[in-house]
């Protein structure tokens, strides 16, 4: 008996290459992918955490892109803060689960993956091409950022991995 | 002058309900990020009662903001001097305090914020 294995390295498939073409046909082109791949989750389950994700994502930019949205002084999550999480989410390999989206007070969009105590992977974006990220996997613990264009550092995807395995 | 000691326990009152999880029973590392000043925001709770406790946290935390109190973060100091942060008491308003000396590293804070939000016990209003 076979059976199909989600590659946790492979990239996923609603993310598509903006930056490769600029042409009229080129545009077409990913609005034509963008379009396929909606169909064909539609009737599907496969697309619902993402959506939830999205969803989540679009609640928490309107309710936290002012000023003192915590009660506490944080910096509003900017537009283009915004734009870089949702550019995140769907750069998350498929066979992640997906994260709890939370506002920082820094203005940053923070994704909290918790698998149990002690084990927890966060990173954050801030529309400044930077993921700043830290992990605790039981007594280990590690920190540090990344900049990243149109797919996630492998060292994102590692530790998810590692979080996962 | 007055300094807190480890063993004392302080309290981070929680305004957002994404902060938290109740069907966890845990919070979540951003209540204990910094404010863009470099604060994070805490009251000294130890010797107080519940009724007290929360008493402070809709007078001096909600009331003041006009957001209603969600629940609290409480966490001993000793967790938060462990981790190499400092805690000033200012008494403004009384029994106040912040937690200081966070690393200009956005991601060490988050780890920080992790380990403390490990450490803290999560009470509903």
């Amino acid at each position: 008996m076979s059976m199909a294995v989600q590659c946790i390295d492979c990239p996923s498939f609603y993310a598509i290459p903006s930056g490769i073409g600029f042409s009229d046909d080129f545009k077409n082109l990913v609005k034509n992918i963008k379009n396929q791949i909606q169909e064909i989750c539609e009737p599907l389950t496969i697309g619902r955490p993402l959506e939830e994700a999205v969803k989540s994502l679009i609640e928490i930019y309107k309710e936290c892109s002012e000023e003192n949205w915590d009660g506490y002084n944080a910096l509003p999550i900017t537009a283009n803060a915004f734009e870089e999480a949702r550019n995140i989410i769907n750069l998350l390999p498929t066979s992640v689960p997906m994260p709890e989206i939370l506002a920082e007070p820094g203005g940053e969009v923070g994704f909290e993956w918790r698998k149990g105590d002690r084990l927890v992977f966060v990173l954050s974006v801030g529309g400044k091409h930077k993921i700043n990220y830290a992990g605790i996997f039981g007594s280990n613990k590690l920190h540090g950022s990344e900049y990243f264009g149109e797919s996630l550092p492998s060292v994102i995807i590692e530790n998810l991995r590692r979080l996962y395995s | 002058m007055d300094q807190i000691k480890p063993e004392e326990n302080l309290a981070r009152y929680i305004l957002r309900k994404d902060h938290f999880s109740a069907q966890q029973k845990r919070v979540k590392y951003v209540v204990f990020m910094p404010a863009p000043n470099g604060k994070t925001s805490v009251f000294r709770i130890s010797s107080l009662s519940e009724n007290e406790i929360w008493e402070i946290g809709s007078r001096e935390v909600a009331q003041k903001r006009g957001i209603p109190l969600l629940g609290r973060a409480d966490i001993s100091a000793f967790h938060i001097m462990d981790n190499n942060l400092k805690l000033i008491l200012d008494n403004n308003p009384p029994r106040h305090a912040n937690i200081t000396g966070w690393s200009s590293e956005k991601s060490e804070q988050k780890l920080i914020a992790m380990e403390l939000a490990e450490n803290a016990q999560l009470h509903l209003k």
